[in-house]
């Protein structure tokens, strides 16, 4: 098949309907960009929790007098537990240190062993199991982890991992649809050469493909455009907001990659619809 | 073996029946002019031909393609060895004569070295070589079916079926057009063409059939009579 002459056809094509493409290219833009700014939020936020995640720990207060090698044994215990990861002492001094602004002088706080856990469990249940495994133990007084807030973060980034593929679906087939719609247009334009392409003997394949290559270089431009338009608007507030970070490069990538395929998709749909008849 | 035969064909839209039980056998070679009045089923008959319809009863087979086990991909393989001419021409206005034949080769995936020579020659045969950069606008309705002309000898086809090819051109320029008909018939492209025009067949060596009441009556070739 003759993919240069497609091509060449599929950019003629989209010059006879000047107007239409580029409000078919904007659109996408403007939906891929309600996406990608979706993304950079739930991707910054989704960071941010993380960061909050890793946080997530056991404390367990020691009674009075746990030292020397009672100390060192109940340090070892802890970290065979599964999904502990460190386990490191304060000291009641150290303590003090941390609160020492809240409490003033005397010092009513315990010495503890501040528990790190592997990151897999760093969820409120699986603080939950590693601290049920310590309270038992010996010299043990009383063991905190923020089982609430935990939990909540886990949904909150549920929550917003859901959005983003709901977001992500909506787009989608508004992007199909938009293409869609105008490569129909274009088809329609084209009618005559394709009367003449089916008269003189053209495959369906080859009628199809320069409209297949139209949607998919305005899928993809539009992509382009939508994280152009991204970027920009990020470069204009990144200064603001210290610590925002935007898409990584495999993200971008992603999102010109779906870009094209569903104006591939968009365009094949239409198409299809034409030549059955 | 002929390259067209139709055995029994019936063609029905609904309850108009088209074509009633025709049958027609083309050889290599052929000039066949086939006359009948509007509404008579000429177009139809055309349209069973290069398998754009399928008949309601009876089989068409084109070079070895029998309409009723023809696959629907395999349907554009036969039209390249057809060429078809319409009383309106059907040119793309936005190309010019070269192009609008150089098309015909670029989308049934020619290469690229091939496709120049071929269209020049094909111009040059209907005598527009010296035409090829011009706009169909910029043409006569004459000039525009010899350039339609060209892009359907361009693949030389077996068989050329031309539906009312001088139907918007004056006697004179419709004789040039049947004119370049023998010369492309000379060369073994078989030719059917439909037609009104019956001052134009009078000079004319050719079989002749009449399409009336669905039937098909005259000399229709073969030893079917
Ligand atoms: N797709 C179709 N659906 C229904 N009826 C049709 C269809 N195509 C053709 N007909 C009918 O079939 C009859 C034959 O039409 P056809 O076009 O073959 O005639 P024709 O001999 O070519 O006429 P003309 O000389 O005017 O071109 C007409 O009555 C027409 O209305
Ligand atoms: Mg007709």
């Amino acid at each position: 098949m003759n993919f240069g002459y497609a091509m060449v056809e599929a950019i003629r094509s989209m010059r006879r309907v000047p107007l239409m493409t580029t409000v078919s290219v904007g659109t996408i833009a403007l939906s891929l960009m309600v996406f990608g700014l979706f993304l950079v939020v739930t991707y910054n936020v989704r960071g941010a929790l993380l960061e909050v995640q890793a946080k997530v720990d056991v404390e367990a207060y020691l009674e009075e007098d746990v030292e020397g090698e009672a100390l060192s044994l109940l340090r070892a215990e802890i970290a065979t537990i599964p999904g502990v990861e460190s386990v490191r002492y304060i000291s009641k001094d150290q303590a003090r240190e941390r609160f020492a602004a809240e409490y003033g002088d005397e010092n009513p706080l315990p010495a503890s062993l501040l528990v790190t856990l592997i990151e897999s469990q760093r969820t409120g249940s699986g603080a939950e199991t590693v601290a049920a495994g310590i309270t038992p133990m010996e010299g043990v007084n009383e063991v905190v982890w923020g089982k609430s807030w935990a939990d909540r973060l886990d949904r909150l980034i549920l929550a917003l991992t859901a959005l983003s593929i709901l977001i992500g679906l909506v787009v989608s087939l508004a992007s199909v649809f938009v293409i869609g719609n105008t490569v129909k247009l274009t088809v329609w334009a084209r009618r005559d050469a394709i009367e003449i392409m089916k008269l003189v003997g053209a495959t369906d394949g080859f009628v199809k493909l320069p409209f297949f290559i139209e949607g998919t270089i305005q899928g993809f431009a539009g992509a382009g455009f939508a994280l152009l338009i991204l970027f920009g608007i990020y470069g204009y507030v990144q200064p603001g907001l210290a610590g925002v970070v935007f898409l990584p490069t495999g993200v971008c990538g992603a999102m010109l990659a779906m870009g094209a395929a569903l104006g591939g998709i968009g365009s094949q749909v239409s198409i299809k619809q034409f030549l059955e008849v | 073996m002929s390259l067209l035969q139709m055995y029994n064909v019936s063609k029905r839209y609904e309850t108009l029946e088209v074509l009633n039980e025709v049958t027609l056998q083309i050889d290599r070679g052929d000039f066949v002019c086939l006359t009948g009045r509007t509404g008579s089923g000429k177009s139809t008959l055309m349209r069973l031909i290069y398998m754009e319809e399928r008949p309601t009863s009876g089989q068409v087979i084109v070079e070895g393609y029998s309409s009723d086990q023809i696959k629907r991909r395999e349907i554009p393989h036969l039209r390249r060895k057809i060429g078809v001419l319409f009383q309106d021409f059907k040119l793309l206005r936005e190309r010019t004569a070269y192009e609008n034949v150089s098309f015909a080769l670029h989308v049934t995936g020619r290469p690229q070295r091939e496709v120049r020579k071929s269209v020049v020659r094909a111009l040059t045969k209907v005598g527009l070589g010296h035409k090829r950069d011009s706009f169909p606008h910029e043409l006569s309705g004459g000039e525009q079916q010899r350039v339609a002309l060209a892009r359907a000898i361009v693949n030389e086809p077996i068989l050329l079926l031309a539906d009312e090819p001088t139907g918007n051109l004056d006697l004179e320029v419709g004789q040039g057009i049947v004119d370049l008909f023998q010369q492309v018939n000379y060369q073994g492209t078989a030719i059917l063409m439909a037609t009104h025009n019956l001052p134009l067949l009078e000079n004319l060596q050719s079989r002749r059939i009449h399409l009336a009441d669905g039937r098909l009556t005259g000399e229709t070739g073969g030893e079917i009579s």
